[in-house]
């Protein structure tokens, strides 16, 4: 299970580079028509971040996240959120063995590298808390005992927009531990006449991918990715544009400083898919939308419009 | 997370230093020029700033070895400090004793200099830095008061937008520690605002310089309330009024205002108005032969006039022997003629003359004469003449005192439009008379006593007025002789002027403008035709621009005059005194004009002296700006159209010479300096090629970002072009370390190369705005990049 931490492996900046466009291409080979998304699930996934996927069932959000599973080659887990899950349900449990009259641990879903939460906000918020201690983490404790999950522990959460019936919305200091939020959103019509094609004799997409990566590798690469340089302009580039959101008067709540931090490690990873070693103004402009939406709360419809008013106030350091 | 703007504060604030030491050498500037003024000797100066230079290096030196960064002053810099401060007391004691030393308000002032740069030096400590700006102000203010001069005034402008700039930015750097991030960017500074308002206050100084009265502080040699010396450094100019033989000297001239002993002064003569004018011209030369040479009827008619002439004494031949002697007389300071207090410039005439006989002016006697009466006017009596004044053209009254000194004449120097005059305790009206040639004069007197003291009042003349007037008298006297040579040498655009005020200063100007003032030159005896060598020698004195000023005035139907007298200049304006000190070196000749019979106003065609003054409002100033550019456009339209063409050309193909001169300097860049260098060099390039384009990128987006964007550029632009110098431009910019192999390096100048020549053989032109299209596209003369 704790595998990854075997791997010893250093990986250069152009091999991060050159393996994260490998998985990518695996992806898009399984996701088609939505590079873009998938590139920012990768930046997420090289900077430990977690994903909520706020979209309408059936857009192949399980998909993308059983690929992402097999591109990384590690253990894939799933939970459907229900009003009656349990924590135990995700965690796991601890069961009276009757034979060796010992108790034995019953590993929950989440001990996996790719875990998928799928309707999250459907569940109880006990049992959303379990969850979101694993995410926060990487570790949860049952009966007392705490258990570590994989370093690479990566969470593809789903909400669904349409459906408020019944449903526990997830409070902001909870989406605080998503590094994202996305949309799959509907493919192009161009899109969706291939995937006709492509099903036209498969009941079910066959997922042909084979890992790219040995067991642990992820996790290095994740480390590697935190070392990509910032030079001191581009931090304060980003303190500023902070602080712009923060003081935009629609702005309610607005970004922490935990987000800070996920911010530029994503900003980071995105520059490693760029083919750099050191972020620049507009890496950190790419991955805003998607960073700060999930996290930002006040009176607005659009957070991508407080987002883009203060990248258009703050000027670029040179 | 914080480190970042903590880092930026600090690289800000690591030049904040600069300020107070540019302040300094401001405040060090000024009390330089303030000293020079005091007749410091020069090599005293030199040996003060080496010293004070080398005392403020040990101290930086001292400063940088202290550690922390220079915060922490250790004891040896605090001593230095105190040393530097009162350096200026020590060295006061050591030049005194030779006689060469400051006097103590200057010592003060050099204290107060060095405790600025001390401070300016110790300045990572901001209150230190503050109190270097406090003292260097203090020194800037107090010197802009009393040291009126070009450069002092430029020094004072320079330090009031500085200071101005660092008000400001103390202000802003204060304020955006307790406002949010979003309002650093509520500064209203742009590079724009920032150029116009230099621009502004450009123009402004350059106005004040133009139209403000210019004044200058000139010392008093041989007059200070002193009791002996004409410099600073003299031994007696310390000693108060003394005893012995400065008392002797004081008692002997009772002209001095305080007791001097200078030889020079005690030797000062008391020049008649002849020998002043001789002294200022030379005298003419002898000519027996002519009178000779004349026969008949004109004889008679020659020897009588010039019996007259002898009598009178009014005479002024334009032929003159330059005396040597005349230049080495005006620059002796010690015997002024008179004080005159009141505003300056100030013509005051002591003769005139009407008539032009060959090359000499002769007085004309026929002139009327007017009548005075004793008036109370303000609780005091003046003598008010009795010459009628036309409101229109005559305005405010203006009020001087002439103040005799060594000028020997029974005349009193009047402005042409003299209104009234008074002396103290001299109330009787046979004191005075009101002489043929319009000059008022003592009779009976050899000389009016020196130390007396004269009022005269005056009606300025109004410019807007004078511009009205259309009556200019036409008739010619007997006496006004029209000359018959050299005439024809005036201009034809001055010619077609109407007949105005406008014609007068265009004559007035063109001669300022055009000839140069040179008192050495004189026409030699032969000459008939002092206009025409006047304008082919193009220079001569100013009785040649005078004389020549007023006979083509009279050839376009001008009634003129040639005035003689002394001029109060400016830049002989003491301000401790208040007066303006008339030296015999300010004789001078100018041309009058008549305005309606009995009234003339004073022009001066010479360069060099300044113009007459004449009132005008800004409003009617701005009236006649027009007008007079007005008549200048419409005279230069051919060169104005040529350079509106050639601007228009300019910019009808600014990209293209853009792309030309930059394309120069870039292969010049490129080959010279590093990689980094030349990058950046390519980057403002792009950039303002960009901006003249009209697809300037905005200071919030990456050149990446824009290229992305802007819609024209990306399909204008090809991606394999761009992309490689902007991934350059990343790498300059945001890498932690921008070290290149040679191949790289070339890599790197090849892409710039790339852009640069693409942009340069497509012509990437201007904004276009087309039918439909709000913001215009992007053009290129290129059809396979258009495609």
């Amino acid at each position: 299970m704790n595998s990854v931490l075997e791997s010893t492996r250093q990986f250069s900046f152009r091999e991060i580079s050159d393996k994260a466009h490998e998985i990518m291409g695996l992806l898009n080979r399984v996701i088609l028509g939505k590079e873009d998304v998938i590139k920012r699930v990768m930046a997420c996934l090289l900077a430990r971040g977690h994903i909520l996927f706020d979209d309408l069932p059936g857009l192949g959000k399980t998909t993308l996240a059983k690929a992402i599973a097999s591109s990384v080659g590690g253990k894939f887990g799933r939970v459907q959120c229900t009003p009656d899950l349990l924590p135990t349900d995700i965690t796991g449990y601890n069961i009276y063995n009757q034979k060796t009259h010992e108790f034995d641990f019953v590993a929950g879903p989440v001990f996996a590298d790719v875990l998928l939460a799928d309707e999250v906000n459907r569940t109880t918020p006990r049992t959303q808390s379990a969850l979101f201690e694993a995410m926060a983490e990487r570790q949860v404790t049952i009966d007392s005992k705490t258990r570590s999950l994989s370093p690479a522990f990566f969470v593809i959460a789903t909400q669904n927009p349409i459906e408020s019936f019944g449903t526990y919305p997830l409070p902001e200091a909870q989406l605080d531990r998503f590094a994202m939020k996305l949309r799959i959103g509907l493919p192009s019509r161009e899109t969706e006449i291939e995937l006709l094609e492509t099903y036209a004799t498969n009941q079910t997409r066959p997922l042909e991918i084979s890992p790219c990566l040995h067991p642990g590798d992820l996790f290095s690469i994740q480390e590697q990715v935190a070392r990509v340089n910032l030079v001191t302009a581009v931090r304060a580039y980003l303190v500023d544009l902070a602080g712009q959101i923060r003081n935009h008067p629609d702005v309610r709540l607005g970004i922490s400083p935990r987000a800070l931090l996920v911010w530029q490690r994503i900003a980071q990873a995105w520059a490693v898919l760029e083919g750099r070693d050191f972020v620049t103004p507009d890496d950190v402009r790419n991955v805003a939308g998607p960073t700060l939406s999930v996290r930002l709360a006040g009176e607005f419809d659009d957070p991508q419009k407080i987002i883009d008013a203060a990248f258009d106030t703050v000027p670029i350091p040179s | 997370m914080t480190a970042a703007p903590t880092k930026s504060k600090r690289m800000v604030a690591s030049f904040d230093w600069l300020w107070p030491v540019f302040f300094a050498m401001l405040g060090l500037l000024a009390t330089l020029a303030f000293r020079a003024t005091c007749q410091t000797q020069p090599y005293v100066i030199v040996i003060d700033i080496l010293i004070l230079a080398g005392l403020l290096g040990l101290m930086v030196v001292l400063n940088r070895r202290s550690g922390e960064g220079g915060k922490k002053i250790t004891i040896s810099v605090q001593l230095l400090t105190g040393l530097i401060v009162v350096w200026p007391l020590l060295t006061a004691y050591l030049t005194r004793w030779f006689g060469v030393g400051d006097p103590w308000e200057v010592t003060l002032l050099c204290v107060l200099q060095n405790a600025a740069l001390a401070c300016a030096v110790l300045s990572q400590r901001p209150r230190l830095g503050q109190f270097a700006v406090i003292f260097s102000g203090f020194l800037m203010l107090f010197l802009g008061f009393v040291l009126v001069s070009p450069a002092m005034t430029a020094l004072l402008a320079v330090f009031g937008v500085a200071v101005l700039w660092w008000l400001m930015e103390q202000y802003w750097s204060r304020a955006q520690a307790a406002l949010p991030v979003a309002a650093r960017r509520m500064v209203p500074l742009r590079r724009s605002t920032l150029v116009g308002a230099v621009g502004l206050l450009t123009l402004v100084s350059v106005a004040m310089f133009t139209v403000a009265p210019r004044d200058a502080l000139v010392q008093l040699s041989g007059y200070m309330p002193t009791s002996g010396g004409d410099r600073w450094g003299d031994r007696f100019a310390r000693d108060g009024s003394g005893s012995g033989e400065i008392l002797t000297g004081a008692v002997q001239n009772a002209t001095t205002i305080a007791p001097v002993d200078t030889n020079v002064f005690l030797s000062s003569q008391q020049p008649s108005l002849y020998d002043m004018i001789s002294r200022a011209y030379g005298k003419p030369p002898k000519h027996y032969d002519k009178k000779i040479a004349v026969e008949g009827a004109n004889k008679d008619i020659h020897l009588q006039e010039k019996m007259q002439e002898l009598t009178a004494s009014r005479q002024f031949s334009t032929i003159r022997k330059y005396a040597a002697e005349a230049r080495e007389h005006q620059r002796r300071k010690s015997d002024a003629l008179l004080f005159v207090s009141g505003r300056r410039p100030l013509h005051l005439r002591l003769q005139t003359f009407d008539r032009f006989h060959g090359s000499e002016w002769l007085a004309n006697e026929a002139n009327e004469s007017f009548d005075f009466d004793q008036q109370e006017i303000a609780g005091e009596s003046w003598f008010r003449l009795n010459r009628p004044t036309s409101d229109a053209i005559f305005k405010s009254y203006a009020v001087h005192e002439l103040q005799f000194v060594n000028l020997r004449t029974n005349r009193i120097p009047t402005h042409p439009t003299l209104v009234a005059w008074r002396i103290p305790q001299i109330e009787r009206d046979d004191f005075f008379k009101w002489g043929r040639d319009d000059v008022l004069e003592m009779p009976g007197r050899d000389r009016i006593p020196a130390t007396t003291k004269v009022g005269i009042m005056f009606r300025s003349v109004d410019r807007w007025g004078l511009h009205q007037h259309r009556d200019w008298p036409t008739s010619l006297t007997e006496g006004d002789a029209k000359p018959e040579f050299g005439l024809n040498l005036i201009p034809a655009n001055l010619r077609e002027l109407p007949r105005s005020m406008l014609q007068l200063e265009g004559i007035e100007n063109f001669l300022r403008s055009h000839f140069d003032h040179a008192p050495e030159v004189t026409a030699p005896e032969e000459t008939d035709d002092i206009v025409r060598f006047f304008v082919e020698t193009g220079r001569g004195p100013d009785y040649m621009f005078a004389t020549t000023a007023a006979l083509w005035l009279r050839d376009l139907g001008y009634r003129t005059r040639l005035a003689q007298g002394l001029i109060a200049r400016p830049e002989h304006y003491d301000r401790e005194t208040k007066l303006t000190i008339i030296w015999p070196s300010d004789v001078h000749t100018w041309v009058e004009v008549c305005l309606d019979g009995v009234n003339w106003i004073p022009l001066e065609p010479t360069p060099g002296y300044p113009l007459p003054e004449r009132e005008s409002g800004w409003l009617q100033a701005m009236s006649l700006w027009f007008d007079a550019a007005s008549r200048w456009t419409a005279q230069q339209w051919w060169l104005l159209a040529l350079a509106g063409l050639s601007l228009l050309g300019v910019w009808w193909q600014r990209t293209a010479i853009y792309d030309a001169l930059s394309g120069i300097a870039w292969r010049v860049v490129r080959s010279a300096v590093s990689p980094r260098r030349a990058l950046a060099f390519g980057e403002r390039i792009v950039r303002r090629r960009l901006w003249l384009a009209g697809a300037s990128c905005p200071p919030t987006k990456s050149l990446r970002a824009w290229f992305h964007s802007h819609r024209s550029l990306a399909t204008v632009v090809p991606d394999d072009v761009w992309s490689p110098f902007v991934a350059d431009l990343d790498r300059l910019h945001y890498a932690p370390r921008f070290e290149l192999s040679a191949v790289a390096a070339a890599s790197v100048l090849q892409d710039c190369d790339r852009i640069l020549e693409f942009v340069r053989a497509h012509k990437i032109a201007a904004v276009r705005r087309t039918r439909g299209s709000a913001r215009g596209e992007l053009t290129t003369c290129d059809p396979a990049v258009a495609t």
